[in-house]
């Protein structure tokens, strides 16, 4: 037993050190990963007395996150020596299956993830802990805009990453052909085209694909830059204004600067393709500058990170981003607790040393701990932090304007932009399906060759019939 | 002329079905950093165990594994011995039980697996087998039950009878005959069933996933997905090394019970 | 010349009488096909009749008006026949490679104690496994097959077999045939151990040739277990959702999306479980239907193996 307590004050120690910037992430993860799961869980074995067992749902099965968790976890029970909490982890793709699966069971889910457009629902539907008095002990102005979810007056989700995607881009390449890195969307077509398959470069790496909220991740911004949405706040549909149209084109011509396969694609050959040394430009969140520094470091250093030049409105500065929040399960065997460990989960120096595991991707949805980061940032001996800090930073100021049409409804009005909301659009389901309306209309003007403005009008009318039918069928929905 | 043809035929299906396993053996060997280059370099320049290490440490695989060993192990000699029994008779005896056993164990194949996990993760709940590996058993034991049945009972209906007669005449109860002449002869089918049995539950992924999904009892299939997440692959040459992993138990099982496939039905059986 | 015999009882018989003997050997099975297989099954097609909800299970009953919503979607209606195609395709080429395989197997050629062994391969690899290597390998950026169809010339400009909807079903028949022929394969296998020789002499007596001999002796032997794998393959194949999705997304333009992908965005994309139930129903009844034709050719070669 002295044993493992001294293990778990060293991961305590590597823990801290990590967030004073004295250990790298790769050391953290070596150290860490000396300390098998077993010693970690075998000290649950610990029978003076663990009563409760917190369970803890996550989607975030990265090796070094992990390793986060699981020193949080150890943390944790120092200080409260009664509680215990069970990790169990999951993919994203698979979560309703296993979330429907365990509440049809009656299974304490305890500490979860939660699909962002299902949360307002099942809090409605009484699943759901209300965390008010979480929000109020950390503070609601350190929340980021559009990360809180409220219904009915009360709090049900804590934020724990909100990321953004951006546009990477090579350095030499731009530079061997004379172009600057581009601030407008002229420039930025004209340099994809010109870097098109010279020396067997592709353009641009960026995907399309049937799977429902892929083609989104990439469109998006090009509809926020033209000054508009895809809904409303009122539920109208503005995917049919002009501007709009004026959208696909700009990115249909971004889109034909590269090779077919990325017209139905996942996300795979974007970085593989890039990592390569095979692209000028690519989309992605920070996820792609971690793993490029990783397995090519030498493509990593001629490489830059800056918001996408889509269209004439805020240009550069709206972008796609998702934000993950955990929420907690309203029957759960100890509330008290269960709302413990998600405080110590989601704030401070445990967030920071989770926000560093994937520095740029994994970006904290609270100010303080953003703070942190950029202080993290400057002063840490981490490899990929004195090299690229850069684009760390890049990724934070972008992150609170990323947003996801699904769940920020209405964000962006007629060139009005007043902050990212977290309205869900309550037709979403139908929309971004398998095949989802944009990836279809997109998929049919690069794979197809169909005329855009065809092809535009069309998605305009499905969607507007997707709302108006839910409209109908639900005649007391009211606007945000 | 026709060996020669053979041969080429032969070497053909080889050359396609070993490619692709060729590649994952190769990138497996490799650092991250070579993987990620183009032109794809086809063996490594720089061969390395890190991954492998990395995949025992990092990564709870060492767990997975022992998980998956238990859970397929056990299930392929439930599948088989149950399946064994029940094939015989159905092909044997002509009850109304055995009929039904035969013809409807097909049904349990006609819904797809993703609508039955509710009601199935229902009973493992009110079986108290939640959380246990020993629900994975139980589960793939029935759903691989179907399959074994009717594999094996082409086989059992194909064997002589004459044999087994004789053997009653000479003495032997019916289970006797069974097991000391019957059993003997399906020894290929049985091996065959076994194999596949084996992988079935080795690489099952939705019933492990979704009722097992803590780590300690995590199984291969699940386990090796993890090393992916949804916005690709964390490192190729870690997953590489989880798919030999995941791969070569079973296809060194196969390589070896394929010897017991070649033992036929020895001609002399009847003669005496 | 094997007679049946099943019609004859045993003129003695000692120990446990047969019916006992039979309940004994078939109750443990019948027991758990009934809880694991049966059960569910009948619980899942009870939900297409009902309007389920996701989280709680609350059901409303709603008649057939889930099967009218499934069967009147043109575009369930389009992947029911995507669907009849990408199986049947699947499972004829399957058949067909699988049996001639085996026989080269079994022609006693130099190496074919480990050819045996690595054939087997592709059978073994996850789907996730193989949705990723295939996916790398038919990029046309940095794929391996347009890198050699191009440097050999055979091809000019790199193929998009994924994207192009006119080739990407064909592709993921490749890609599914060349992981799911094994099976077939090693059934086949199985049974040609097990042939009689002296059906083989009899017939070379009769002077057939190498042709002949197959037709009359070792395709009717083996058909009875061929029947058995190419319905399971059927079954499989027809709600094979995995590689497929994972490699094209039902795309391009929903040019990929078969029944098994609709069961699955109606289950949880829209949360209809109904609705779901509905058309894995309706799939049920086809596969049912065909497993008919299968299990009336497979007695019929039972009875010609006897």
């Amino acid at each position: 037993m002295a044993s493992v307590r001294d293990e778990i004050r060293t991961v305590e120690a590597l823990a801290d050190r990590l967030t004073r910037n004295r250990t790298s992430r790769r050391e953290f993860l070596a150290a860490a990963s000396g300390l098998s799961a077993a010693a970690l869980l075998a000290s649950s074995g610990d029978a003076a007395g663990t009563s409760v067992t917190i369970p803890f749902y996550t989607t975030e099965g990265d090796p070094i996150s992990l390793a986060v968790y699981r020193s949080v976890i150890a943390k944790f029970r120092q200080q409260h020596p009664e509680a215990d909490v069970k990790i169990n982890i999951y993919q994203d793709e698979d979560s309703l299956q296993i979330l429907e699966t365990a509440f049809r069971t009656g299974t304490d889910v305890g500490v979860f993830v939660a699909p962002a457009t299902q949360i307002a629902g099942w809090a409605a539907g009484g699943y759901l802990l209300p965390l008010s008095d979480i929000v109020q002990k950390i503070g609601a102005s350190d929340f980021l805009p559009g990360t809180r979810i409220v219904v009915g007056g009360e709090d049900y989700a804590i934020v724990y990453q909100a990321n953004a995607s951006a546009l990477y881009y090579r350095k030499d390449l731009l530079d061997g052909a004379g172009i600057k890195p581009p601030r407008t969307y002229d420039h930025y077509v004209a340099a994809t085209k010109e870097l098109n398959e010279k020396d067997g470069v592709v353009g641009i790496a960026s995907s399309i694909s049937s799977a429902p909220q892929q083609a989104l991740q990439f469109f998006a911004p090009y509809v926020y830059q033209s000054g508009w949405d895809y809904f409303g706040r009122d539920g109208g549909v503005l995917f049919a204004r002009e501007e709009v149209l004026a959208a696909v084109r700009r990115y249909a011509a971004v889109m034909r600067n590269t090779r077919e396969s990325f017209y139905n694609s996942g996300f795979g050959p974007i970085l593989t393709t890039y990592i390569a040394g095979k692209a000028a430009f690519a989309t992605f969140p920070g996820r792609l500058g971690v793993n490029c520094f990783r397995q090519a470091p030498d493509i990593a250093a001629k490489t830059g990170v800056i918001g996408l030049p889509a269209g004439p409105f805020m240009t550069g500065r709206l972008h796609y981003g998702g934000i993950q929040r955990y929420v907690i399960y309203r029957k759960t065997g100890n509330p008290g607790l269960a709302k413990e460990f998600l405080l110590a989960l989601t704030t401070g120096d445990n967030a920071l040393a989770f926000a560093l595991t994937v520095p740029g991707h994994l970006l904290p949805g609270l100010r303080s701990v953003g703070a942190k980061l950029r202080n993290a940032v400057t002063a840490s001996n981490d490899p990929y932090l004195k090299a690229h800090g850069d684009w760390v930073v890049t990724f934070l100021d972008l992150a609170p304007n990323a947003m996801n049409p699904a769940t920020s409804m209405g964000s962006v009005h007629d060139r009005q932009f007043t902050g990212r909301n977290s309205i869900v659009c309550p037709w979403g389901s139908e929309v971004w399906t398998s095949p989802p309306v944009d990836g279809t209309m997109l998929q049919s003007i690069l794979i197809n060759n169909a005329d855009p403005g065809t092809a535009w009008k069309n998605a305009s009318e499905k969607m507007n019939a997707i709302a108006t039918k839910w409209k109908k069928d639900h005649p007391d929905w009211k606007p945000a | 002329m026709l060996r020669a043809i053979q041969y080429v035929l032969l070497l053909g299906v080889l050359v396609a079905n070993v490619l692709p396993l060729a590649w994952i053996f190769a990138t497996a060997f490799k650092p991250d950093t070579e993987i990620a280059r183009y032109p794809p370099t086809i063996l490594p320049h720089a061969p390395t165990l890190a991954n492998f290490r990395n995949l025992f440490t990092i990564s709870d695989f060492g767990a997975y594994l022992g998980n998956s060993l238990i859970v397929s192990g056990v299930t392929t000699g439930a599948t088989v011995l149950f399946g064994m029994f029940g094939a015989y008779s159905v092909s044997r005896f002509y009850f109304p039980l055995t009929r039904g056993l035969g013809e409807f164990a097909l049904f349990a194949y006609l819904i797809p697996p993703i609508l039955v996990v509710v009601p199935i993760a229902q009973i493992v709940i009110r079986l108290h087998l939640a959380d246990n590996l020993a629900a994975l058993i139980v589960i793939y034991t029935a759903i691989l039950l179907p399959f074994a049945l009717w594999v094996l009972r082409s086989y059992f209906r194909g064997l002589t009878v004459d044999i087994e007669q004789a053997a009653m005449v000479d003495g032997c109860t019916r289970l006797g005959a069974f097991l000391r002449v019957v059993v003997p002869q399906a020894t290929p089918g049985l091996i065959s069933t076994g194999l596949f049995t084996f992988n079935a539950a080795w690489s099952e992924y939705l019933f492990a996933s979704v009722l097992l999904p803590s780590p300690d009892k995590r199984t291969l299939s699940p386990g090796l997905v993890l090393l992916m997440n949804q916005t690709g692959v964390y490192s190729w040459g870690l997953l590489m090394a989880g798919a030999v992993i995941v791969v070569l138990p079973v296809l060194v099982l196969f390589v070896i019970a394929q010897r017991s496939l070649i033992r036929g039905w020895g001609a002399g059986a009847l003669a005496g | 010349m094997i007679r049946s015999g099943t019609a004859v009882r045993p003129p003695i018989s000692r120990g446990l009488s047969d019916r006992r003997l039979a309940l004994l050997l078939t109750l443990p099975a019948a027991i758990l096909l009934l809880t694991f297989a049966v059960y569910p099954f009948a619980a899942a097609a009870a939900d297409s009749l009902f309007r389920v909800d996701f989280l709680s299970g609350a059901r409303t009953f709603l008649g057939l008006e889930n099967y009218l919503l499934v069967l009147s979607d043109p575009e369930i209606r389009a992947a029911f026949g995507r669907s009849f195609v990408w199986t049947v395709t699947n499972v004829v080429i399957q058949a067909t490679t699988g049996v001639g395989i085996a026989l080269l197997l079994n022609a006693q050629l130099f190496g074919q104690t480990l050819a045996r062994g690595l054939v087997l391969f592709p059978y073994v690899v996850p789907a996730i496994v193989t949705a990723l290597v295939f996916q790398f390998m038919f990029n046309d950026v940095t794929g391996l097959v347009n890198y050699l169809l191009v440097d050999t010339h055979v091809v000019r400009a790199p193929i998009s077999f994924l994207a192009d909807p006119k080739t990407v079903l064909w592709t993921l028949i490749a890609v599914n045939c060349w992981k799911y022929t094994p099976f077939i394969v090693i059934v086949v296998l199985a049974r040609l151990q097990v042939v009689p020789v002296e059906l083989y002499d009899a017939a070379a007596i009769d002077g057939a040739g190498a042709w002949a001999s197959f037709c009359q002796v070792t395709l009717p032997w083996i058909m009875p277990v061929l029947l058995v794998a190419c319905l399971l393959r059927t079954i499989w194949t027809a709600y094979e959702f995995d590689l497929p999705y994972l490699l094209a997304f039902g795309g391009p333009l929903g040019a990929s999306t078969t029944v098994p992908i609709e069961i699955r965005t109606l289950a949880f994309g829209r949360q209809e479980i109904g609705a779901a139930s509905a058309l894995a129903a309706c799939a049920a009844i086809l596969l049912a239907a065909g497993a008919y034709f299968y299990l009336r050719a497979y007695r019929r070669s039972e009875e010609r193996v006897e």
